[in-house]
């Protein structure tokens, strides 16, 4: 029978025992006698949200696959069950074996958002790891990054002995290779390590050493040894139609964030806003074959008794094949009594008769990202939405019975003025009028809803906006309070309900995503004094921040509001994710004069993805 | 047409709260493929019911589901087919095609055997059987911050002893007067049973027929293993 590493008291005790056991429906264990390699993969935050990752179980099924390798699970405990850990010394526990993760060969973290990075120094100490790379010893597992926040490793660098900069579906099978063969011929941490370097998108922090100008800014990235590559290219999966696919997905026990099957249709997006990493990072543009979606969506249904499928994309209505995608999961879904959870469509006469076909329409709300209120702004940060396409769309929606409408805007973009930010409480007066004159008053059911939602704006590195300043937290609060006194003063103001949202947070993700090495050590110092969980309102402690950087003498407007010049060496540069830094410069340029680009499936804007030769969209030659 | 599935649920699963059981089962009779009946409109959902849930923490050797059906599958490999859907620590024992006017399996749940797990009451059988021979006891005990007031005895309908480590009590576990198990043990403690009481688990769940005899929620229909 299956063991668990707490004690009956404590699993009483605790909130949810279930994140905690491990034995869900389709995870695998394995005679740990039998494999070579023991992988454990981490998501830093509590399990409900670990488990809705579609990273890790692509991965876990990628790993387990392989039969040399057994790769489990860990997750944040809980701080109810982080006490009790220890106050009894009792050792971090991957859920399948429950054994402790000290005992693994690699420690898989990924890097989902900026604020988890004080969850990854509490597993590692939970571990009992040594928290800072070069403090571990040949006997300690490896720790790996990987994710989105690896595309700057640098503020949490000094925790890692190494990240995977990419797609894991591509290199990891020659890491574990390389890792069989250094295991049996003994070599050092140090000698996998350097190989490890070798590898295509490895990057090893203690073999690059990085030199700052007096300013701070960087100098250079030197190699700390001889023979290493002080540039890592990111690693890209060239065929979606025969990678890993988790088409057996775990099932928790206890209900994740994200309590249905995912279906990813394709990587990267053609779109092109100024804003958005993940649509520079995930280039080219690469799609699944939509008889390979079509077969994955019917296996999992039927592997993983599932009630809801949802298509995962940066933006399903450049998905080719979308139509035909979706009138087929109707079918089928019917049929299965499966819901089908859209994914935000770009609103016409198909996309609202699907949606009136799989939602219930006096529940549902139809969705824009014009993420900018006036026309000018959405240039600047080319978001192909205009005032027509967003009025016309809730006009269709209004007369197929739709009274809902949510809006989401960001503040604080670049060259943002008072203007725009008035522009947003106009938008959302324009698309209520457009109920009152759609819809004559007997055909009115209820008045119309609308709800507009800010987030504030924080320059991500691999964009065009990493040049600019975020705004200040005085700028924000600003914005957010201008924004809400010109909703108010709308004529239906009373149909129009604003949410934003919290601010201190935003300018350590602004800190955090444009960071240094240097703010290794404010992390450290932050969690020593209690920070964790910061992605968790109820837990995120500000003050103990500002006290951090106030110790270590760094001041954080450095990596938010500084102004960057052109020529700048940013921490992220030595990583190259095909997308060029003069691309980025040209896109950056263009904001500045509200000059828009196009969508990269009609014509090609020569970002320089096409080197990797992936994608059917991708031009061979330079527009 | 329904169908009671029976089940047992022991080792790290007992840590999984009632709801999450529901949930699990749902969709193990999805996967399984059975032609269960659904509901209409937007989000159909399986016609599932379960009998008196069991506290966080504790095993069964019978708990009950009731699933109502289109059409019926093979009855002689069910329940191999239905355990291929399920993890360890959950087991499908058996399945009753129920008769077609036995109640729905919440509402005539009358009582629940426990079986309690003692170090060793060689020396204390006496005293236990003098226990629950009383014809009144009345009991306070405090759960969720409140205080309540319980006479067990009527709750209580039958105790054996069936070893040296191990008791058997039948007691009300209706909607309206379900006797909680550990009250039990909580009382044999106050009344000066030194003996530890270090686990205990549900042995099966009953209804009464016209008679008020006990029967097993099993026994109302025809049973395949």
């Amino acid at each position: 029978m299956r063991k668990t590493a707490l004690s009956h008291e404590i699993l009483m005790t605790v909130d949810k025992p279930a994140r905690y056991i491990g034995g869900e429906f389709n995870s695998v264990n394995k005679n740990r006698e039998e494999t070579d390699i023991r992988f454990c993969m981490c998501f830093p935050d509590v399990y409900e949200i670990g488990m809705s990752h579609l990273g890790i179980q692509i991965l876990y099924a990628m790993f387990n696959s392989f039969e040399d390798t057994w790769c489990e699970r860990v997750y944040s405990p809980w701080p109810d069950l982080d006490k009790i850990m220890r106050d009894k010394n009792i050792p971090l526990f991957a859920l399948e074996s429950q054994d402790p993760v000290k005992e693994f060969d690699f420690l898989g973290i990924t890097l989902q958002y900026e604020m988890c990075y004080t969850n990854i120094l509490q597993i590692l100490e939970l571990s009992q790891i040594p928290i800072f790379a070069k403090d571990r010893s040949d006997d300690d597992p490896l720790v790996i990054g990987g994710g989105p926040c690896s595309y700057n490793p640098e503020p949490i660098a000094d925790f890692f002995d190494m990240f995977y900069i990419g797609e894991g579906e591509v290199s990891y099978r020659a890491l574990l290779d390389l890792y069989k063969e250094c295991k049996n011929n003994h070599y050092s941490r140090e000698d996998f390590l350097f190989k490890a370097s070798k590898i295509d998108g490895i990057y090893v922090p203690s073999l690059i050493g990085v030199e700052y100008n007096e300013d701070f800014t960087i100098k250079e990235f030197i190699p700390l040894k001889e023979g290493v590559n002080v540039k890592v290219k990111k690693e890209v999966e060239t065929n979606l139609n025969d990678s890993y696919y988790p088409v057996k997905p775990i099932i928790p026990f206890i209900k994740a964030t994200q309590d249905r099957i995912t279906l990813e249709i394709m990587r990267g997006c053609p779109r092109g806003c100024r804003f958005c990493q993940a649509g520079q990072l995930y280039r080219p543009i690469r799609t699944r074959d939509v008889e390979v979606l079509k077969e994955f969506a019917r296996q999992m249904i039927e592997n993983s008794g599932y009630e809801e499928i949802n298509l995962s994309s940066l933006s399903s209505s450049d998905y080719p094949e979308l139509k035909e995608l979706i009138l087929y999961l109707i079918d089928y879904c019917n049929e299965k009594k499966v819901n089908i959870s859209l994914p935000s469509l770009r609103i016409d006469a198909f996309s609202l008769d699907v949606m009136g076909k799989v939602q219930d329409i006096k529940k549902s709300s139809l969705t824009f990202a014009p993420e900018a209120g006036s026309q000018r702004m959405r240039n600047v940060i080319n978001k192909g939405l205009t005032e027509e396409q967003i009025l016309e769309g809730s006009r269709l929606a209004f007369l197929g019975g739709w009274n809902k409408v949510k809006l989401y805007f960001m503040l604080g973009l670049p060259f943002e003025t008072d203007e725009d930010v008035v522009a947003i409480a106009e938008l959302c007066e324009k698309v209520a009028k457009e109920y009152y004159e759609t819809l004559p008053k007997e055909q009115r059911k209820q008045r119309v809803s609308i709800t507009a939602s800010t987030s504030f704006f924080i320059p991500k590195p691999f964009t065009p906006f990493q040049w600019a300043s975020q705004f200040s937290l005085e700028d924000f609060r600003d914005k957010a309070y201008l924004t809400r006194t010109s909703i108010m003063n709308q004529l239906n103001q009373r149909s129009i309900k604003y949410n934003w949202h919290d601010t201190d947070v935003s300018v350590l993700e602004g800190v955090f995503a444009r960071g240094d090495r240097r703010l290794s050590k404010v992390i450290y110092d932050a969690y020593k004094n209690g920070a964790i969980y910061d992605a968790w309102n109820d837990y995120f402690k500000y003050d103990i921040w500002l006290k951090s950087f106030e110790e270590n003498n760094i001041d954080m407007k450095f990596y938010t509001v500084r102004k960057r010049d052109l020529d700048e060496i940013f921490p992220w540069d030595f990583i190259d994710i095909g997308v060029t830094k003069e691309y980025l410069k040209r896109e950056w340029l263009k904001a500045a004069e509200g000059k828009t680009t196009e969508n990269c499936m009609i014509k090609c804007n020569g970002c320089g993805a096409n080197t990797y030769g992936a994608g059917k969209f991708c031009f061979k030659t330079k527009g | 047409m329904v169908l009671r599935f029976k089940f047992k649920k022991y080792g790290p699963i007992v840590y999984i709260g009632h709801l999450d059981i529901m949930r699990f089962f749902q969709k193990a009779i999805r996967r399984s493929g059975i032609d269960a009946s659904y509901t209409e409109g937007f989000s159909p959902h399986l016609k599932l019911s379960f009998a008196q849930p069991l506290s966080v923490g504790v095993e069964t050797d019978g708990d009950y589901f009731d699933l109502e059906m289109n059409s019926l599958p093979d009855m002689e490999t069910l329940v191999s087919k239905m355990n291929e859907q399920c993890v360890e620590g959950i087991e499908i024992l058996n399945v009753t095609l129920l008769d077609d006017d036995t109640g729905n399996g919440m509402s005539s749940v009358k009582a629940s055997d426990y079986i309690y797990y003692f170090d060793d009451i060689s020396n204390e059988k006496e005293k236990i059987e003098e226990f629950f021979s009383q014809d009144s006891y009345v009991f306070e005990y405090i759960r969720k911050d409140k205080l309540k007031t319980k006479d067990l005895m009527e709750d209580i309908y039958e105790m054996k002893i069936l070893d040296n480590e191990r008791i058997m009590v039948k007691v009300n576990a209706s909607s309206a007067g379900n006797l909680k198990a550990d009250v039990v043990t909580e009382a044999l403690e106050k009344y000066g049973i030194k003996s530890k009481c270090n686990k205990f688990k549900r042995r099966d769940l009953y209804t009464t027929d016209d008679s008020g005899k006990f029967i097993s929620l099993r026994d109302l229909g025809k049973v395949y293993d």
